[in-house]
């Protein structure tokens, strides 16, 4: 990984630019806020697999405690399924085709609905950062219908490389369990060497696609490159500038702690702390819960305002930085 | 200047029409699914019960609501709820907007007003061309067709007053109907076996002080 003699961007500098354009343009923190409510939904695990490995084992497990308890033998799952069976009697057998119909719409709904809606939400704010950094108004009507050029780029983006990570995870963790479960002995052991060394790799991969799918949207949105070879040239930018990028990142990181997780920390001690202490006065202990339901709201809508100018901010860094850079690593 | 602006802003809709216009909508959407559930309200049996709920779930839950609202404002330029107060949905410069575009603004579109608690919809009071969030990401207006408000108010009375009998009818439906005593016959066992459990559990035989209920109905007289 090549970087530079020079440094490109000093962190300081970034910071101070971006914090000018951020103030001067509030307009950057809808979109902020816009692109924040995308990233945090879309970052929810769905343990379907977890799950359904669990109920089985919760079923045996209480068999195996109701025997050994001397105790008779059905479990309660089993006895409201028998006793709820008959009610679906007069359920036609065609209503549970329209029934899961449904389901799979809803699923492939939402999951649509939040691809294009972070896509759409990533683009209006790059291209706001444009155009505060060009000087000119930023506006949500300007911002958006810009973003709608680059809406398929950036679900191309936001889709595919994840998809294909999360593809090479699960076949990893598939062909690592099947063979660690069929093999003993020295086989297994290098099995389980060889699966240390590849999630070793793997992590990096992780990093490294991170910080690609930061300058890429931004090769879509300012370079107009189509999605592909806008992510290639990212990778590329990321391999030759991949510690003063970690090093931006960390930083970010760092000061979201300090910007959103401490507040939110001492909020929560000094709640918990006052909860406990007055627990048990009759008076003062409904008081007390009434203050904190004021002060979680305060808090909620304050941190909103705060990771909306945050995630504006963390944008604006990181375009600043991509245009410090343009051209000079990509080929 | 100042006149024409003033002209232009009045032919945009403003706040509280947009809110009758939509109150007009969810009423009638509500009035459609207390009507479904009326049917199960009405139920006899318990495996009746679970056919209609089935069938409210079915409808609820499936994709005619987008497609009707999107067809509505695609056809109409406005769901009718807009109809009714007299305002319409139309692009820049007073066009037909596309399909893509309305699908848009229903879902995408939405969801970005709702942030920081909906501010998005309440920006329409304070924005110089009465645009909401939603308006503004896909360059919609709402503007005023005819001023015919008062029909939307008398609608959404007679909407409001529909619902409000629907839901008292299927409350006295459901709790004056055999629909009880099934659902009392259903849950009784449960209740009961749990009792004898709690019994074995306890050691303790009848007594005085044993005041668990025998059904679910008696726990109103506790």
């Amino acid at each position: 990984m090549e970087e530079n003699q020079q440094p490109d961007w000093t962190i300081g500098t970034l910071y101070e630019k971006a914090w000018q354009i951020v103030k001067k343009n509030k307009v950057l923190w809808i979109l902020g806020m816009a692109v924040a409510s995308a990233t945090s939904s879309g970052s929810g695990n769905i343990n379907l697999p977890g799950e359904m490995f669990q109920q089985p084992e919760t079923t045996q497990k209480s068999t195996e405690a109701a025997n050994v308890l001397g105790a008779a033998a059905s479990s309660p799952f089993q006895e409201i399924l028998n006793a709820t069976s008959p009610l679906f009697a007069n359920i036609p057998p065609y209503f549970y085709i329209f029934f899961g119909l449904n389901m799979l719409f809803l699923l492939v709904y939402v999951i649509v609905l939040f691809v294009v809606y972070k896509a759409w939400a990533d683009g209006s704010l790059l291209h706001g950062i444009e155009l505060a950094k060009e000087g000119k108004s930023v506006s949500i009507r300007e911002s958006s219908e810009r973003a709608f050029g680059s809406l398929k780029s950036l679900i191309w983006l936001n889709t595919i490389p994840g998809l294909v990570f999360t593809i090479v995870i699960l076949l990893f963790f598939g062909i690592f369990a099947f063979t660690v479960l069929k093999t003993d002995g020295i086989v297994r052991l290098i099995t389980v060497i060889a699966s240390a060394i590849f999630m070793i790799g793997l992590l990096v991969s992780a990093i490294l696609l991170s910080i690609t799918q930061i300058w890429a949207p931004r090769q879509v949105v300012i370079d107009k490159k189509p999605a592909k070879k806008a992510f290639l040239d990212a990778f590329t930018i990321t391999l030759r500038k991949f510690w003063a990028s970690v090093l931006l990142g960390i930083v970010n990181m760092v000061l979201s702690f300090f910007l959103i997780g401490v507040p939110v920390l001492l909020f929560f001690g000094v709640f918990i702390f006052l909860g406990f202490a007055t627990n048990g006065n009759t008076v003062i202990f409904p008081l007390t819960i009434g203050l904190i339901a004021i002060a979680m709201f305060t808090l909620i809508i304050g941190l909103s305002v705060v990771i909306a100018a945050f995630t504006s901010f963390k944008g604006t860094v990181w375009s600043l930085a991509y245009h410090a850079i343009r051209g000079k690593y990509d080929k | 200047m100042n006149q024409d602006n003033n002209e232009k802003v009045q032919d945009k809709a403003h706040f509280f029409l947009r809110v009758l216009a939509s109150t007009i909508d969810s009423v009638t959407l509500f009035l459609v699914m207390v009507w479904l559930l009326s049917f199960a309200a009405a139920s006899k049996t318990l495996p009746e019960l679970v056919y209609w709920l089935f069938v409210f779930v079915l409808v609820m839950y499936s994709p005619i609501w987008l497609i009707y609202a999107t067809s509505f404002i695609y056809y109409f330029g406005a769901t009718p709820g807009k109809l009714l107060s007299g305002i319409k949905i139309v692009g820049e410069n007073g066009k037909k907007l596309s399909v893509k575009r309305i699908l848009f603004r229903q879902t995408v579109g939405y969801l970005f007003s709702m942030l920081f608690l909906g501010l998005g919809y309440f920006a329409v009071l304070k924005d110089a061309k009465r645009q909401a969030w939603h308006d503004k990401a896909i360059g919609s207006e709402v503007i005023v067709v005819r001023p015919i408000w008062p029909i939307g108010l008398l609608a959404l009375i007679a909407t409001g007053t529909l619902l409000f009998f629907v839901v008292s009818s299927s409350v006295t439906n459901a709790l004056s109907g055999p629909l009880k005593g099934e659902i009392e016959k259903f849950i009784t066992p449960f209740v009961k076996e749990n009792r004898e459990n709690y019994k074995e559990d306890t050691n303790s035989p009848d007594s005085e002080e044993d005041d668990l209920p025998n059904s679910v109905y008696d726990l109103k007289q506790i």
